[in-house]
């Protein structure tokens, strides 16, 4: 059979098979804990008597101590968290008639040498800067005050990547570069479809917890509205996580401070000897530092050995004196 | 508004019908479209021909999930515009990969044209599909159904790309012994 036809035959997958694969794994155990709480509440009622006293001050203060600001909500639909920012579902009519935004995350993986190593980087955080961009976080390395490693994670507003790459060079030269692109399209406002879903759960809940009038009811429906705070909080998150990621490309960047490129310069007799003897007296002069270092280290250890060394020297003569006299003395007798 | 409401509407033919669906499930069935079709403008034209087949459709078909139902009319449509795009070889994107993963565990299946045994494959595809762990299906169905990326999918399922791809490959295994069993192998 064709992988086409039997595409085509998915299209016919049971509907509740489609919707549990809509909702991830964690949404569904928090489900079954919901329903949980929810049965422990109803049969712990018959003994909350004394409950009754404790939570009617609390019951008063409900409406404080539940709705949450909505933390982030307007920040969201204002673009906050970036220009690619589009409002989780639409709350107006011209929402539905915008322009479908794709959402798409921009990576880049660069691998960079110089022979000018102070000049490179200045140059690379000019760029960074003139593209608007920052850098989330950086190491270097200097191995024996020559060959310097740097390593950077660097964030460039998405729009802004290509010029950023095409304008590297100078001191810097390229050896590896790729960029890819991730469409998130369909998570992202399959996460904003369900944000919208829950908040008008939130809505409901709090709305039953105004009328509410006995305890039971006021502990499962809170224990449920702190669950859907709960994940409206997680999908938030989520939500300007991705919007950050879409909005600002990231570039994986490793820049290596060497004497020779590779591979288009080719060296000269002269340079290839001079490297080489250089190398050569560098790897020399390392390895007996290196070997020093290594005997000073281990001196107290080898002090130990010393000492219990010669105490087994000094008692190996010993005796073996006293058995020449032995013999000497039988000899004599003899 | 919620399905419900926004079915009603349909079965009065009132064309608000329409700009409901748009407003709930617009970016819903683009994302669908263009996870297969990886172009803006072909997702939006599949898109608007999926209100017009909605309308078509309800009534007299009364879905139990609109956003399914939808998505549904949305992936056919998709599938069928990339089909016309791509007669003569698959092309490049996530479609062609799905479609390669799927050769692996049809190779050696019969073609099957008659609508009863079609019927019966569906139904052992379904029985299938039941007796994997949930997240399984989930990862089977986000791949297969929904052409989702394993960088998404993990992202869904909290689980790494690696896991992903295990549990992917896995499954594709166990589908072909199952097609070998239910006897769907030449």
């Amino acid at each position: 059979m064709k992988s086409e036809r039997f595409f085509e035959l998915l299209n016919d997958t049971d509907d509740a098979l489609l919707q549990e694969s809509e909702r991830p794994l964690k949404e569904r155990r928090t489900l079954a804990l919901k329903i949980a709480a929810i049965a422990a509440c109803f049969a712990l009622s018959f003994t909350l008597l004394l409950n009754v006293l404790m939570y009617a001050g609390m019951g008063s203060q409900k409406s404080d101590s539940i709705y949450p600001e909505d933390n982030g909500y307007k920040d969201f639909s204002n673009g906050a968290w970036g220009d690619a920012a589009a409002k989780p579902g639409g709350d107006s009519a011209s929402d539905s008639n915008a322009a479908f935004e794709v959402k798409i995350i921009r990576t880049a993986t660069l691998q960079a040498e110089t022979k000018s190593y102070d000049a490179a980087t200045k140059a690379l955080m000019e760029a960074i800067s003139a593209a608007g961009g920052y850098i989330s976080d950086s190491s270097e390395r200097n191995q024996n005050g020559t060959a310097r490693h740097l390593i950077m994670t660097i964030r460039i507003p998405a729009e802004k990547l290509d010029g950023f790459l095409a304008g590297l060079g100078g001191d810097l030269l390229l050896t590896e570069k790729t960029v890819s692109s991730d469409d998130v399209t369909l998570s992202y406002y399959d996460l904003a479809s369900r944000l919208e879903t829950l908040r008008a759960e939130r809505t409901a809940l709090s709305t039953m917890l105004e009328k509410a009038t006995t305890t039971s009811d006021i502990l499962a429906i809170q224990k449920q509205l702190y669950n859907v705070i709960e994940e409206i909080e997680s999908l938030e998150t989520q939500l300007r996580i991705y919007n950050d990621k879409v909005a600002y490309a990231t570039v994986q960047m490793t820049l290596r401070e060497v004497t020779l490129y590779t591979p288009e310069e080719e060296a000269t007799f002269s340079e290839k000897a001079g490297l080489a003897f250089s190398e050569s007296w560098k790897n020399f002069a390392n390895f007996w530092a290196s070997f020093c270092i290594g005997v000073i280290s281990a001196l107290p250890v080898l002090l130990v050995i010393l000492v219990i060394a010669s105490g087994v020297l000094i008692t190996l003569l010993g005796w073996r004196k006293k058995s020449a006299k032995k013999k000497e003395r039988s000899t004599e007798k003899e | 508004m919620e399905d419900l409401q926004i079915i009603t509407l349909y079965f009065d033919r009132d064309e608000q019908a329409l700009a409901e669906t748009a407003q709930k499930y617009g970016k819903y069935c683009f994302a669908v479209a263009n996870n297969i079709l990886e172009n803006k403008q072909d997702a939006e034209e599949c898109v608007n021909d999926t209100y017009l087949h909605a309308w078509q459709s309800i009534p007299p078909t009364r879905p139990n999930h609109l956003k399914l139902f939808l998505a549904k009319i949305t992936r056919n449509l998709a599938f069928n515009k990339y089909r016309a795009a791509h007669r003569e070889k698959r092309g490049f994107g996530e479609l062609p990969l799905v479609l390669s993963e799927m050769d692996e565990f049809l190779a050696g299946t019969a073609e099957i044209e008659e609508e009863a045994r079609l019927a019966a494959l569906k139904e052992a595809l379904h029985r299938f599909l039941r007796g994997l762990t949930p997240r399984e299906r989930g990862v089977f169905l986000r791949r297969y159904f929904f052409v989702e990326t394993a960088e998404i999918i993990s992202g869904r399922y909290g689980i790494s790309e690696t896991n992903v791809r295990q549990i992917l490959s896995r499954t594709r295994q166990k589908l072909k012994i199952y097609l070998q069993k239910e006897g769907y192998t030449l």
